[in-house]
C-alpha cells in the first residue's frame, strides 16, 4: 500500500519537474531563437557595395551593416546614421552623424570611416558594382569627428536617397584584414554579425548587444537560397523555415488557408511593362501605341496570372515611389475602340514580335503570352521569342529584341522614380523612346533641389509618359511572403529588405 | 600495370585540355558577364572598364593562350561575381556532390544487385518481375517530380525528414533517394541480362551437376562474374549521376558543385565555369581510371592481357 502512494507521489513529482524544466526551456528558447530564413537566391559576396547590389543582397547586408540613410516601409528617406542633413548650396551638403554607432568589432564609425568608404566606391580603380548609384559625387570632406561634407558634381537633389544602399565600413579593420579578409570576416555596426557564409548558398548571422539600434529580439538568423519554389514552400510549411519570399501567386491562395501559416504581400517599387520601340515605323504614331495599351486587359492579367498579387498601372512609378501621380489611371481594357484607333491610323497587317525572359521576373512569359493574346483579338499579328537571361540582358544594353520587349524596371532602394525614367532618355543605349520634351523634363528632375517642384516636375513626366504611351504598361508587382504564425514583427516593405531588428518570436 | 597507369593518366590530361577547350570558346561565344554583374545602373562607360580589368576585352586566341597558361598553373582566377578564387570554390563544393554522387551509387547498386538476381534467377516468378517494374518507374518518372514528391510526403505531410538543405544524415536520404531512383533501374536491368547470360554458362551446369546449394551457384558462381561488367558500367555512370545531381541539387538545395555550376553559367560567371568543369572532369575522369584499374583486378584476364 505504502510502495503504491510512494510511487504515485513519485511520478507526480517527476511529471511536475518535467513539467517545469519543458516550460522553462520552452520559455528561455522563446525569449531568444534562431529565425530561418529562405529566399530565392543568395549573394556571391559579403563584401556589400563591391560585388553585388539589389536583392537579395540588401536583405542580407542591412542586419549586419549600417546606411548614411534608410528607406521607411513608405518608401520615404529617413536619418539612420546620419540623423541630419542639408544644403549648404545646391552642390554641397552637409551630414550630422550619430555619435554612438560602434562596428562590432568596437572600432568607431565616425566622419573618417564614412569618408573611408564613400571614397573606396567611388575611386575606379575598385571596381564596385553600386559606383554608379552614387557617381554624382565629387568629393567627401570630414568636417568634424561627426559631419560630413559631401560635394556633387551638379545639384543632386536625391543624394540622400541615393546613400541609403551604401552600407560603412570599418576602415582600420579593412586595411589590417586587406579586401580577401573582409570578404571572409565582414564586420559591420548592425545588430548581427556574420557567424558563417556560404557563397550563394546560405548565411548565419547571430546577434550582437552593441549596436546602437538596439538589441534584437532574435538570437540569431538564418538566411539560405533555396532557388525551387515549391521546395521553399514546402520548408514553410515544414515549419523548417519561419519566413520564405516568393510564394507563387497560386500556391498563395491555398498557403493562406493553411493553419500555422500566413501570406502577406506588398507592391513592389517595381514595373512591368512591354516596351515599344517607337522608332519603328508602325510604332512610331502615339495612337497606335495608345490602342494596343486600350487592347489588353491588365485587370484580368492581375486575376488570371498573378492571382490578385499586383496592381494595375498606367505610369512607371507605383503609390510607394517618388514621381506618382494619382490622377493617372491605367488604360481601360476597350478592344473596340482599341481596334478602331488601329484602323484609324491606318494600321493594316501588324505583326509583332514580343520578346522575353523565362522566370527572370515573376511570370514574365506568362504575362507576354497573354498580352499577345489581346493583341492577337485586335487584328495584330503576334509572336513570342523567349530569350535566356544574359542573351536577354545583352540585348537590352545594346538597343535589340526589336520591337518589342517585356521588361521589369525597379526604383529601389531609393524609391525615387529617377531610376526608371532615367532609361527612356534619348541618349541611353536602352532607351526606346526618342522625346526631347521627356529628355528636357528629366534633366530639369535631376536638377531641381526643391522636393515639391521637382515632384511636380516628375508627374508631368509621368502623364507625358502615360499619353505617349512607349510602351504597354501592365502593372506594379505585390512580393509574397509565406510567414509562420509564431514570427511577429514582420513588416513587407517595397524594396523587398526585411528587418530583423524588431522581429519576434511569439 | 604501371603502363596501364600512366596511359590512363595521359588520358587525363588530353581529356582536360580538351574538354575546358571546348568550354572556353562555348562559354565566351554565348554572352556578355559584365553587363549582367554591373547591373542596370551602370554607363557603358563602366561597363567597358570592368571589362579590361578583367582581360575581356582582348582576342579570343590571346584570352585562350592566357587561360591555357594559367590552367597548367591551375589559375583560373577569380569568381566575376563574388571574388573569391574560382577553384577555392569548387573545391569547397566538390566534397558535397561527391557524398551526394557517391551515396545515390551505392545505395543504387545495392538495391540493383539483389532486383537484378532476383529478376534473373526467379524470372518466370510475378513478384520478380513486379521488382523489375517498379525500379522502371525509377527511371521513368522524372526528378523533379520524384524529388517534390517526397518531399511532399515525408517533410510536409509525415515530418519524418528534413526538406532542403544538407547538415545532417537526415538531410542525405531523400536526395539520395531521388538520385538513385534514376540509376536503379538501368543498374538493376544490366544485372539481370547479365546474370541471365551467366546462368547459361557451362560452368553454372558444372556447378550444378555437383549437387551445390542453388543459392550458393546463384551467388558465388553467378553473380561474382555477372558484376564484371556492371563494375566497368559504374564508372561510365557516375559521369551521367554528375549531370544528374545538378537537378537534385537545386531541388534540395544542397551546396554542391552542381548547383555552383548552374549558376554560375546562368550569369556567364567565366572563372567559375571553368573551375567547376575541370574539377568535375577530373573527378569523372579518375573515377573511370579508377574503375578500369580495378576492373583488371578484379577479372585475371583482363590483367593478364593488360600485361602482356
Amino acid at each position: 500500500m505504502m510502495r503504491i502512494v510512494l510511487k504515485k507521489i513519485g511520478r507526480s513529482l517527476l511529471m511536475t519537474v518535467g513539467i517545469t524544466l519543458g516550460v522553462y526551456s520552452g520559455v528561455a528558447s522563446a525569449q531568444g531563437k534562431v529565425l530561418k530564413v529562405a529566399l530565392g537566391s543568395m549573394v556571391a559576396s559579403m563584401d556589400p557595395n563591391a560585388k553585388t547590389s539589389g536583392p537579395p543582397a540588401t536583405i542580407v547586408f542591412y542586419p549586419v551593416f549600417d546606411t548614411l540613410t534608410f528607406s521607411n516601409e513608405k518608401g520615404e528617406v529617413v536619418p539612420s546614421v546620419a540623423t541630419s542633413w542639408k544644403n549648404t548650396s545646391p552642390t554641397s551638403w552637409e551630414f550630422q552623424l550619430r555619435g554612438d554607432v560602434r562596428f562590432s568589432n568596437g572600432e568607431v564609425l565616425d566622419a573618417q570611416a564614412v569618408k573611408f568608404t564613400l571614397d573606396r566606391v567611388l575611386n575606379p580603380e575598385n571596381k564596385q558594382v553600386v559606383r554608379a548609384r552614387i557617381a554624382t559625387i565629387k568629393a567627401v570632406t570630414v568636417i568634424g569627428a561627426s559631419t560630413v561634407r559631401i560635394d556633387t558634381q551638379s545639384p543632386d537633389p536625391i543624394l540622400p536617397k541615393r546613400l541609403s544602399s551604401i552600407f560603412l565600413l570599418p576602415p582600420t579593420y579593412l586595411r589590417s584584414t586587406g579586401e580577401d579578409g573582409f570578404a571572409q570576416k565582414p564586420i559591420g555596426s548592425g545588430p548581427f554579425k556574420v557567424a558563417a557564409f556560404t557563397p550563394s548558398s546560405q548565411v548565419r548571422l547571430e546577434a550582437v548587444t552593441t549596436s546602437w539600434r538596439g538589441r534584437p529580439n532574435l538570437d540569431g538568423v538564418e538566411i539560405r537560397a533555396i532557388p525551387e519554389a515549391s521546395t521553399r514552400v514546402a520548408s514553410l510549411r515544414a515549419g523548417e523555415a519561419h519566413i520564405v519570399e516568393s510564394i507563387p501567386p497560386d500556391l498563395a491562395q491555398r498557403l493562406s488557408r493553411e493553419r500555422g501559416l500566413q501570406v502577406v504581400a506588398e507592391t513592389l517599387g517595381q514595373v512591368n511593362l512591354i516596351l515599344l520601340n517607337t522608332a519603328e515605323p508602325a510604332l512610331s504614331k502615339k495612337e497606335v501605341r495608345q490602342a494596343l495599351n486600350l487592347a489588353v486587359d491588365k485587370t484580368a492579367i492581375v486575376e488570371g496570372i498573378m492571382k490578385g498579387y499586383a496592381v494595375p498601372t498606367g505610369q512607371l512609378v507605383a503609390p510607394n515611389g517618388t514621381g506618382h501621380s494619382s490622377d493617372i489611371q491605367p488604360y481601360p481594357y476597350d478592344p473596340v475602340k482599341a481596334k478602331a484607333m488601329l484602323d484609324a491610323a491606318g494600321v493594316k497587317d501588324l505583326t509583332l514580335t514580343l520578346h522575353t525572359t523565362q522566370g527572370l521576373q515573376l511570370n514574365d512569359r506568362e504575362m507576354t503570352e497573354a498580352v499577345a493574346g489581346y493583341l492577337n483579338a485586335v487584328g495584330v499579328k503576334t509572336q513570342i521569342q523567349v530569350l535566356e537571361t544574359a542573351a536577354f540582358v545583352q540585348n537590352y544594353h545594346g538597343g535589340g529584341m526589336n520591337p518589342a520587349f517585356f521588361i521589369g524596371w525597379w526604383y529601389f532602394p531609393a524609391m525615387d522614380g529617377d531610376f526608371v525614367y532615367v532609361w527612356n532618355q534619348s541618349g541611353m543605349k536602352q532607351s526606346r523612346f526618342q522625346n526631347a520634351k521627356f529628355d528636357d523634363l528629366y534633366t530639369a528632375s535631376t536638377k531641381e533641389m526643391n522636393p515639391a517642384k521637382r515632384l511636380e516636375i516628375m508627374q508631368s513626366m509621368a502623364r507625358m509618359f502615360h499619353e505617349e504611351a512607349p510602351g504597354i504598361m501592365l502593372l506594379h508587382p505585390r512580393q509574397t511572403y509565406g510567414v509562420r504564425q509564431e514570427v511577429q514583427g514582420f513588416v513587407p516593405r517595397p524594396d523587398r529588405v526585411i528587418v530583423f531588428d524588431r522581429i519576434r518570436f511569439q | 600495370m604501371t603502363r596501364l597507369i600512366l596511359r590512363r593518366l595521359l588520358e587525363l590530361v588530353i581529356t582536360l585540355v580538351g574538354i575546358w577547350t571546348v568550354l572556353f570558346f562555348v562559354i565566351r561565344l554565348s554572352g556578355d558577364p559584365i553587363a549582367l554583374l554591373m547591373g542596370p545602373g551602370a554607363s557603358s562607360g563602366q561597363i567597358e572598364a570592368m571589362r579590361t580589368d578583367l582581360g575581356l576585352d582582348q582576342s579570343l586566341a590571346a584570352q585562350y593562350l592566357l587561360e591555357l597558361k594559367r590552367m597548367a598553373a591551375l589559375d583560373f582566377g577569380r569568381s566575376i561575381r563574388g571574388g573569391q578564387l574560382a577553384l577555392d570554390l569548387a573545391w569547397s563544393r566538390l566534397a558535397v556532390s561527391l557524398q551526394l554522387t557517391i551515396c545515390a551509387m551505392l545505395v543504387a547498386l545495392l538495391l540493383a544487385l539483389p532486383v537484378g538476381i532476383i529478376a534473373a534467377a526467379w524470372r518466370e516468378r510475378r513478384v520478380a518481375q513486379l521488382l523489375l517494374a517498379i525500379t522502371f518507374l525509377g527511371q521513368a518518372l522524372p526528378i523533379f517530380w520524384t524529388g517534390p514528391m517526397l518531399i511532399l510526403l515525408l517533410s510536409v505531410a509525415w515530418q519524418l525528414l528534413p526538406v532542403a538543405g544538407w547538415q545532417t544524415p537526415s538531410h542525405a536520404v531523400l536526395p539520395v533517394a531521388t538520385l538513385a531512383s534514376v540509376l536503379l533501374a538501368k543498374l538493376a536491368r544490366m544485372v539481370r541480362a547479365e546474370m541471365l547470360d551467366v546462368l547459361e554458362q557451362d560452368y553454372i551446369r558444372t556447378a550444378r551437376s555437383k549437387g551445390l546449394l542453388r543459392g550458393t551457384i546463384i551467388l558465388v558462381h553467378g553473380a561474382r562474374n555477372a558484376m564484371i561488367p556492371v563494375v566497368t558500367v559504374i564508372g561510365a555512370e557516375f559521369g551521367q549521376l554528375v549531370g544528374a545531381a545538378v537537378l537534385t541539387e537545386s531541388i534540395f538545395a544542397i551546396p554542391g558543385i552542381g548547383d555552383m555550376l548552374l549558376n554560375a553559367a546562368l550569369a556567364r560567371d567565366y572563372p567559375v565555369v571553368q573551375a567547376g568543369v575541370f574539377v568535375i572532369t577530373l573527378v569523372v575522369v579518375g573515377v573511370n581510371a579508377a574503375v578500369d584499374v580495378a576492373y583488371s583486378f578484379i577479372d585475371p584476364r583482363v590483367r593478364h592481357a593488360a600485361d602482356r
